[in-house]
């Protein structure tokens, strides 16, 4: 039961935020759940250490071969940790909002399943879960996002229903091969593991396996949908969305593809590792190019991502834990700029570069978190965004230098978009339509979220060594296939 | 079996059931002072109840040249039972003429289930027809619905005619009209054959016999909707799994094989253009009604693919897909039809904003939604989930890529009424939130929601199975 909690509990608090009598309690509640949540999913690392983990399973396997079975390892807890933190934060983060009780309970059940999918050892229960995740999300950002949230919720549901779809044929696909080839019906990861297939019929599995994932985080020609859904979704849903829900996608290839075909895997090194490239160098450039604040944080979003998969597909144990890693530090950062853009914006009610300037002597709290996790995102060395996106190059670095010395470019092109924007808004001279006069700088409760962040993303930049202790195995296993 | 003894009366005894239940609603009435036709109603869900318990009554199987009973036949009846309680329950118009016709079409369906012969078909297809022209054209009939229920009589007479016209080739071809194996295919057998299943394409209202669907189902009551496109659309299932492939080679029971010359060679191109095209239309409607009406074609096409892997060969247990898929869709669309009746929503542009004024009927309308779209994890979405497995297993890899392309499709449409229903203003024209079913129609709604949820429940299908198999 120690792993069902994880998505259980937050599924009942969803329940119960939702009938809450007032809008006041109802935030109370989700938040105290969320943060019973967290500690709870921190205090899994004891049981996690004994061994204690590993299995859950409940029934017999019918005859479809399907089971209810949780099973993590590092990578998969690290990223339910990250999860629960994020819901902590966000739901912290809007705390001023005059929202019903839904707002609450959809976050609450968004982190239900963003667990289910974590934790989840079986596909059937994998796909169950990645699917339900939509749902909340559509709700989240159609219903409490700015103006143009109409279209962006359908875009978004639809856009990553099509990869949900392409994902459900390929996973029915790999068990009936599975079948074919060994006369057992299982949904069993593990048990599918053991069984290598080949051939044509693996090829279009795995194609239609890695067009779903590739949808959620988005790879490069399927990005369509996430600068809309970015942009339109509450600050709140942005942070999830980015630190969380695009981590299934990189989950997914990490989980069901890397393991089950290794060969192909390897084989796709050129077309999925240089998708990579594309990502980074692609999110980096149309990052460049935008004016609004929150659509450039989740253009650089792509980017950082890029780095993941880049890391993912060399193969190595360093390039898959820099991978998880960069995961973890994506989440952090990425969901921290969004934080911060919202409550300039909650501010402001505008996130233009040139709405402000002056920033830095106007509000110097807000300025120099901006900073910080800004160049943490930018991948400054002595924070984690260095960290991880080395490690990914690294690995990368033994399977395909040309590929790894293209991802470097990357990594020069973020002071490129980072910086001049940062000058725009904090720097610059405040123009006549300026936004920036009157601004109040950040209260106790954002200076606690940021603060929370911060301290993380010091101790993931200068002492990585537990967490990638955490990691390292869970990677190395995956290397050795 | 094929000397023509006298069929016993006791195999009979369900029908016996829903009939005296007809003709008790018929003698209420007669009476002069007009009613509410309450009791018409309860003596109707006595009667359909009554015929359900006798189901399991009597022998588990039985075999006679006319009629068979228990086995694979008694799953459809029950269903048709079902989808006919339904009716009863949520059908609030005065007087008790429509009870008796529901009635009267509930027996054709029986019929239907259980006929060993073509004549015996034939007859069950009238008698479920002929009482559902008039029901739609209903009590209080007006324009459209006298159009659309002259448009189904006369398009649905010609139904009836292809059928005799198939049933006669038939029988010159073979001299038989037993419902069993007819030796070798022929040019006449396979003529006979494409008469008989256009017959019934039609009564599914697969593509390209749909034109008359869209405009009956906006016309007619939404609980007749309901019942229209649950239960005569899988009597429709039925009668061309029956041409294809007969009763025997599935029952339980054993059989001798495949019935007739494979019909279903060109049902994977009907089963796609059907729901192409049901999605493709449904994506422009403004008519919620019209909208449904679209989106049943649309599963009538998955239908039809579940159909075809059946036929196919079957896999052993995944015989049932068909089977749980028309339970979902029994469930999920009789309550977005219930809703629509009770909430008097008709039009797109009336449901703006309804979350905000009713958001527990809006909620339960969000579910079936969501449902018919097939998200997880509804039940509508286990039913498609076992569709394309199934035609995975088998050789429709690229009907499985249809299907879940469609699918998408079908969410692009019913995720926008969910959000036209949540994310919008109130308009004008939103109806305030009263939604007070009676209890029975409340009833209806709790299953219908309970049942949708069944996504969680992976080994569904096969407990269906083994339910209806007792």
């Amino acid at each position: 039961m120690l792993l069902t909690w994880l998505w259980l509990a937050p599924a009942l608090a969803m329940i119960v935020v939702w009938a809450m009598p007032s809008r006041g309690l109802a935030r109370g509640t989700a938040l105290l759940f969320s943060l019973g949540l967290f500690a709870y999913s921190l205090w899994l690392l004891a049981p996690y250490s004994e061994g204690l983990l590993h299995l859950e399973e409940l029934g017999v396997a019918g005859p479809l071969g399907i089971r209810y079975r949780l099973s993590v390892d590092g990578i998969a807890l690290s990223l339910c940790w990250l999860s629960a933190l994020l819901t902590v934060l966000s739901l912290a983060a809007s705390w001023k909002a005059d929202v019903p009780n839904a707002f609450w309970a959809s976050f609450l059940g968004l982190e239900a399943a963003l667990m289910g999918v974590f934790c989840a050892r079986d596909l059937f229960y994998f796909y169950l879960f990645w699917d339900i995740a939509l749902i909340p999300m559509f709700f989240i950002i159609g219903l409490w996002g700015s103006s143009g949230r109409r279209k962006a919720s359908l875009k978004f549901v639809l856009y990553t229903f099509l990869g949900s779809l392409s994902l459900l044929i390929g996973l029915l696909a790999l068990v009936t091969l599975h079948h074919q080839a060994t006369g057992v019906w299982t949904w069993d990861m593990s048990a599918l593991e053991k069984t290598p297939i080949a051939g044509r019929a693996a090829l279009w599995t795995y194609a239609a396996l890695a067009l779903g994932f590739a949808v959620k985080i988005p790879v490069f020609p399927l990005h369509n949908w996430l600068p809309d859904a970015h942009t339109e979704a509450p600050a709140a849903g942005s942070v999830m969305l980015a630190g969380s829900m695009l981590k299934m996608g990189l989950f997914g290839f990490l989980r069901v593809l890397l393991p089950v075909f290794p060969d192909l895997s390897a084989a796709a090194l050129p077309v999925l590792g240089g998708l990579g490239v594309v990502n980074i160098l692609y999110g980096a450039l149309c990052a460049m190019a935008q004016s609004d604040l929150k659509r450039l944080v989740a253009f650089t979003s792509v980017s950082h991502l890029g780095f993941c998969l880049v890391g993912l597909f060399s193969l190595t144990a360093a390039g898959i834990a820099g991978a998880s890693l960069q995961m973890l530090n994506h989440g952090l950062s990425t969901g921290g700029l969004f934080l911060l853009v919202g409550m300039l914006y909650e501010r402001a009610h505008r996130r233009g570069l040139n709405d402000f300037g002056e920033l830095a002597s106007r509000t110097p709290i807000f300025a120099f978190f901006f900073a910080f996790i800004l160049l943490s995102s930018i991948g400054l060395p002595g924070l984690n965004g260095f960290v991880g996106e080395t490690m990914c190059l690294a690995g990368m670095a033994k399977a395909s230098l040309p590929l790894t010395a293209l991802g470097l470019i990357g990594t020069v092109l973020a002071a490129a978009y980072g910086l001049p924007a940062f000058q725009a808004v904090f720097w610059a001279p405040a123009g006549p339509g300026s936004a920036s006069p009157g601004l109040a700088d950040l209260d106790l409760r954002e200076r606690l979220i940021l603060w929370t962040l911060v301290a993380l993303i010091l101790w993931l930049g200068l002492y990585p060594r537990p967490m990638l202790e955490l990691l390292e195995p869970a990677a190395s296993a995956l290397a050795q296939r | 079996m094929n000397a023509l003894t006298p069929v016993p009366l006791s195999l009979l005894a369900p029908e016996i059931a829903v009939t005296l239940a007809l003709a008790a609603a018929l003698a209420v009435g007669m009476k002069s002072r007009p009613s509410n036709g309450l009791l018409a109603r309860a003596f109707g869900a006595l009667g359909v109840l009554a015929g359900l318990i006798l189901f399991f009554w009597g022998p588990a199987y039985s075999d006679t040249w006319l009629l068979r009973s228990g086995g694979v036949a008694r799953a459809w009846q029950v269903f048709f039972h079902l989808a006919a309680l339904f009716f009863l329950a949520a059908h609030e118009a005065r007087g008790e003429r429509p009870v008796a016709l529901l009635l009267g079409a509930l027996l054709g369906m029986d019929l239907l289930a259980a006929a060993n012969d073509l004549f015996a078909l034939f007859i069950g297809l009238e008698l479920m027809s002929l009482p559902l022209y008039l029901l739609v054209y209903g009590l209080r009939p007006d324009k459209r619905k006298l159009e659309a229920a002259v448009k189904y009589f006369f398009t649905g007479g010609a139904a009836s005619g292809l059928f005799l016209f198939g049933l006669s080739v038939w029988y010159a071809e073979t001299g038989t009209t037993a419902l069993a194996p007819g030796g070798l295919p022929s040019p006449g057998t396979s003529l006979a054959l494409a008469l008989m299943g256009s017959a019934a394409l039609f009564k599914i209202g697969a593509v390209p016999f749909h034109f008359w669907l869209p405009d009956v189902y906006e016309a007619s009551e939404p609980e007749l909707s309901a019942f229209m496109s649950t239960a005569v659309k899988a009597a429709g299932v039925l009668l061309l799994m029956l041409l294809s492939i007969g009763h025997s080679s599935f029952d339980p029971l054993g059989g001798s094989g495949a019935a007739f010359p494979n019909l279903g060679a060109w049902l994977p191109a009907v089963s796609a253009a059907t729901m192409t095209y049901g999605n493709l239309m449904a994506l422009r409607q403004r008519s919620v009604r019209r909208l449904l009406a679209f989106s049943s074609i649309a599963h009538a096409g998955v239908l039809l693919a579940a159909l075809w892997v059946w036929q196919d060969g079957g896999h052993g247990t995944e015989l049932s897909t068909l089977w749980f898929y028309l339970g979902a869709y029994l469930f999920m669309n009789t309550g977005a039809f219930l809703f629509l009746a009770l909430s008097g929503i008709s039009e797109v542009e009336q449901l703006k904003g309804y979350g905000a004024r009713a958001p527990w009927p809006a909620a339960f309308f969000a579910l079936m939604l969501f449902s018919l779209g097939g998200v997880p994890p509804t039940a509508g979405f286990l039913a498609k989930f076992y569709v394309i497995w199934d035609l995975l297993k088998g050789s429709g890899a690229w009907l499985a890529a249809a299907v879940a392309l469609n699918s998408l499709l079908g969410l692009g449409y019913y995720l926008s009424l969910v959000r036209t229903m949540t994310l919008d203003e109130p308009g004008p024209r939103t109806p305030d939130g009263s939604f007070c079913p009676s209890a029975a129609a409340g009833l209806v709604l709790l299953l219908c929601a309970a049942a949708s949820l069944l996504g969680f429940i992976p080994e569904a299908r096969e407990w269906l199975f083994t339910l209806l198999t007792l």
